[in-house]
């Protein structure tokens, strides 16, 4: 009896020895066995990014401010290892205080040598003075390409002396001490202002504070700099970073750079002052200093300063729902459209397939072009609603060659006599198309399945690059910008190989898994 | 040998139109059509084998598929196929669809539809001629068989799986469980056509259209695939309707032999009787078709009584339709206006023994 229960299959068994000899298959397969592998880290890519990726970045990635404390048209790192000189990109936060106290004329140079010997000071501060100091290594000889200073002031800006309040006001002061001894004044605001306001302002270094003073004291060491004031503020970084060599010339000075950011408390005694920062009522919640590298990430940023390699790892979960609804949702209507053609025959046939040749001629492309024109004149359209509205237009005009196909298939298993025997069973014709000839067409459509994959891809992120734009920070959306601005991206390998290159393998992967598919649905297509 | 007949087919007329091209249909061409069965009338009585006996393109297979009930409705041009169903069966039918049931408990096959078709079709099953393509490939010969008792709601899992072995083993598949789990690409041509025999008689039928069951197998095991038929009619007094190409197989296996010849059956009798004794001069011709076992008498060469080619189905001749081919139609001249103006029925020359060819009209009534 034992033995005759053996016989039965559970229908979750019967799916899963199949799946299991289906994939076991594609594995013996040389083809199928890189397709599945490169599938496989896609999934892995794309849940990785789902799980780590900031839920605003689409949002982001449109907007040009939430992108300043990153380096603009920068390679990525690992260019280093291939021998191109980087200056690394460092961001300091709340870094440590290395000096806090009352500042006179008197005790300045004591107090805050490297402002005192800061070139040609003519002006001095006084007032209660807090200063934040970072090191910075620059190792290789290359350039750095900004400083940026972003404060978190606490949302107070009065102390109460005797009973009065005052308005404290703040003069923040960026000065960087060379390697080679020289302090420069790099950054500060013209004129002390309200602490609370500094919450809106991101400091960012001018040659115009220091560039005659910078002149001058080279010309004493005998080299000369070619420069007028409007040349001076394309050549800031260069200059606080880099040796003249004359001319417009400059080199790279690798050493260790101190930055002291000091902030000058004036509007109220110093005494005052102090207590009030002391207590956590005064001062900064947060203080970031980034020194901006002249190479970033895993794949560097675009003319934005956009990190790239976000679009990229969010360009994995995109491709993939957008291939795979496309295919499966195209797949399975033409699978039902085509089974129902065929099994039925006669008018609805009729009808069908001249519906199918009226559709299959209805150019693909301007219609697209027309839908995205008009999503992008819609307001209130969000951008994963305008992808999928662009996937079920692709979905709508292109089921056809499926249901051609499937067609035929049915036309030609309906002939079999086992078709004929279910019939005079008295099997329904549900129970005919879903036991006796949708399981026959199965394989084929999982290979049409997996072909459709890349074209879904691509036609997505060709369509993007024609500007028919649903806004997420896809591959094809990288290189629809890298497009529109081709007269620099052109030198900005990062900006256009790695989306494309996803592209290709994206698009391999499936293609070689449908290819393992195919010679398990056609014997005849095996080589060996 | 005359007891109740379980099947009545009553001038049944098959017609599948020709496909008009667009020329056709703006000629206003009339619609023309193949008669594949065009008048054909017949009963089995239970516990008899009739065979049916003609060449291809006869309407042989299309009588066996019309009395399952796997031609279509808009192709039947004529006629009926009445059928007995079992008690059950007809009260069931009578219940639901009155209009199908025709007289003495009958019901018309073509008049039946849905849950009453479903009824019926238990009744009637069919044996295909090609084992190798009438089982899925897919399916593993438990879930084959077990598919009609799914469809007609027979039984539970493990009643269902009692059928089928008892099924197996009568059809002397045995055991069973080494078969159940096998796909039909694992068994050989005789063990195939045995499953599907085997699935033809899972619901019990009455009637059973075997078309040219063997006519696929090698002769070494077409013996078992017959014995196993033989033995079920005798033992479940079923009537089957045996479909064949082969004269002496029919003598073998059948009680009685239709020859059919371009959809009509020209004649019917005993199985001794017309291997014996043809009438037709159509049926002489087959008999002497057959390939002489006598080695000595290979040597004499045998003159056919045959001439030309099959007609064609769409455009019959007028008068006898093998007149074209008849010999006899040549060597007696008196008979000749008859044949050539009207088609013969079939007219009773011996008890039992009919022929429809002029050449036996009664000269006086």
């Amino acid at each position: 009896m034992s033995g005759k229960k053996q016989v039965r299959e559970s229908l979750a068994s019967k799916i899963a020895s199949s799946l299991k000899a289906g994939v076991g298959e594609v594995w013996r397969n040389n083809m199928g066995k890189a397709g599945l592998i490169i599938i496989v880290f896609i999934v892995i890519i794309s849940i990785y990014a789902l799980a780590t990726l900031p839920p605003g970045l689409p949002d982001k990635w449109k907007n040009r401010l939430a992108w300043s404390e990153y380096p603009t048209s920068v390679p990525p790192e690992w260019v280093r290892y291939f021998g191109v000189p980087v200056a690394e990109h460092k961001i300091y936060i709340n870094p440590q205080t290395s000096y806090s106290g009352i500042v006179t004329p008197q005790n300045i140079q004591g107090a805050l040598p490297y402002y005192a010997n800061a070139l040609g000071l003519k002006q001095t501060i006084v007032g209660y003075v807090q200063v934040y100091s970072v090191e910075y290594r620059l190792n290789d000889p290359a350039f750095p390409t900004g400083i940026l200073t972003l404060f978190t002031p606490i949302n107070n800006s009065v102390v109460i002396v005797n009973g009065v309040e005052r308005q404290v006001q703040v003069l923040p002061i960026l000065v960087v001490q060379r390697p080679d001894g020289l302090s420069i004044v790099v950054a500060q605001e013209s004129s002390a202002l309200k602490i609370t306001d500094l919450a809106f302002k991101n400091m960012s270094v001018t040659a115009d504070l220091f560039w005659r003073q910078y002149i001058d004291y080279f010309a004493q060491q005998g080299v000369t700099i070619n420069m007028t004031e409007t040349d001076a503020r394309g050549f800031a970084t260069q200059m606080i970073f880099g040796k003249p060599l004359g001319g417009k010339e400059f080199e790279p000075l690798t050493g260790t750079y101190r930055l002291h950011l000091i902030i000058v408390y004036a509007g109220a005694h110093p005494n005052a002052i102090q207590q009030a920062i002391t207590a956590g009522q005064l001062g900064f919640e947060k203080i970031k200093i980034v020194v901006k590298g002249n190479a970033y990430g895993i794949s560097g940023t675009d003319n934005m300063g956009r990190d790239l390699w976000l679009a990229i790892l969010y360009g994995f979960p995109v491709a993939l729902a957008v291939g795979l609804f496309a295919a499966v949702a195209s797949v399975i209507i033409g699978l039902v459209i085509g089974v129902i053609s065929g099994y039925y025959g006669g008018l609805v046939d009729e009808v069908i397939q001249r519906f199918i040749d009226v559709l299959s001629n209805i150019p693909i492309l301007p219609i697209l072009i027309l839908i995205g024109v008009i999503l992008q004149e819609k307001p209130g359209v969000g951008p994963w609603e305008k992808l999928f509205i662009i996937i079920g237009f692709l979905v709508i005009l292109g089921w056809g060659g499926t249901a051609i196909i499937v067609r035929s298939m049915t036309l030609s298993i309906k002939a079999e006599p086992y078709i004929d025997a279910a019939k005079a069973i008295g099997a329904s014709n549900a129970r005919i198309i879903f036991r006796h000839i949708i399981p026959q067409i199965l394989p084929y459509a999982m290979a049409s399945l997996v072909f459709s994959v890349p074209g879904a891809i691509i036609t997505e992120a060709g369509l993007s690059v024609l500007g028919i734009e649903h806004g997420l920070p896809t591959w094809g959306k990288i290189l629809a910008d890298a497009q529109a601005n081709r007269g620099i991206a052109y030198k900005m390998w990062w900006w256009i190989l790695p989306p494309g290159l996803m592209l290709a393998i994206t698009g391999l992967a499936f293609v070689l898994l449908g290819l393992a598919i195919e010679t398990i649905v056609e014997p005849r297509l095996r080589r060996r | 040998m005359k007891g109740e007949a379980l099947i009545r087919v009553e001038d049944l007329k098959v017609w599948f139109p020709v496909r008009r091209s667009i020329v056709d249909l703006l000629a206003r061409r009339p619609q023309l059509y193949v008669h594949a069965v065009d008048g054909v009338t017949f009963e089995i009585y239970r516990g008899e084998t009739l065979c049916l006996v003609g060449e291809s393109g006869c309407g042989k297979t299309t009588t066996a598929r019309a009395i399952v009930r796997l031609i279509d409705k808009e192709n039947i041009a004529g006629g009926r196929i009445l059928l007995k169903p079992s008690e059950d069966v007809l009260e069931e039918v009578k219940k639901i669809q009155p209009d199908a049931v025709a007289e003495e408990g009958y019901v018309d096959m073509y008049k039946l539809k849905g849950k009453a078709l479903l009824g019926v079709r238990r009744e009637t099953q069919m044996i295909f001629q090609d084992p190798f393509a009438s089982l899925n490939p897919r399916f593993r010969i438990l879930d084959i068989l077990e598919e009609p008792l799914i469809v007609h709601k027979i039984g539970d899992k493990e009643e269902r799986l009692e059928i089928v072995s008892k099924v197996l083993e009568t059809v002397k598949l045995t055991p069973p469980e080494e078969f159940l789990p096998r796909f039909p690409h694992q068994l050989s041509g005789g063990q195939r056509q045995r499953v599907a025999i085997a699935r033809a008689l899972v619901l019990n039928p009455k009637i059973l259209a075997a078309d040219e069951p063997v006519s696929m197998l090698d002769v070494s095991i077409r013996a078992e695939v017959l014995e196993v038929l033989n033995e079920l009619r005798d033992k479940m007094k079923m009537a089957i309707l045996f479909i064949t190409h082969d004269l002496a197989l029919a003598r073998y296996v059948c009680d009685r032999i239709a020859v059919m010849y371009l959809g009509k059956i020209v004649e019917l009798g005993g199985a001794d009787d017309i291997i014996q004794n043809p009438l037709h001069p159509y049926t002489q011709a087959l008999i002497n078709a057959i390939p002489e076992p006598e080695p000595e008498n290979r040597k004499k060469i045998r003159k056919l009584r045959i001439k030309g080619e099959v007609t064609s189905a769409v455009n019959l001749p007028k008068g006898c339709r093998f007149r074209p081919r008849c010999v006899a139609y040549d060597e007696n001249p008196h008979i000749q206006p008859r044949c050539e103006a009207e088609e013969p029925g079939l007219i009773e020359e011996r008890p039992g023994h009919y022929a429809a060819c002029w050449l036996y009209e009664k000269r006086s009534p």
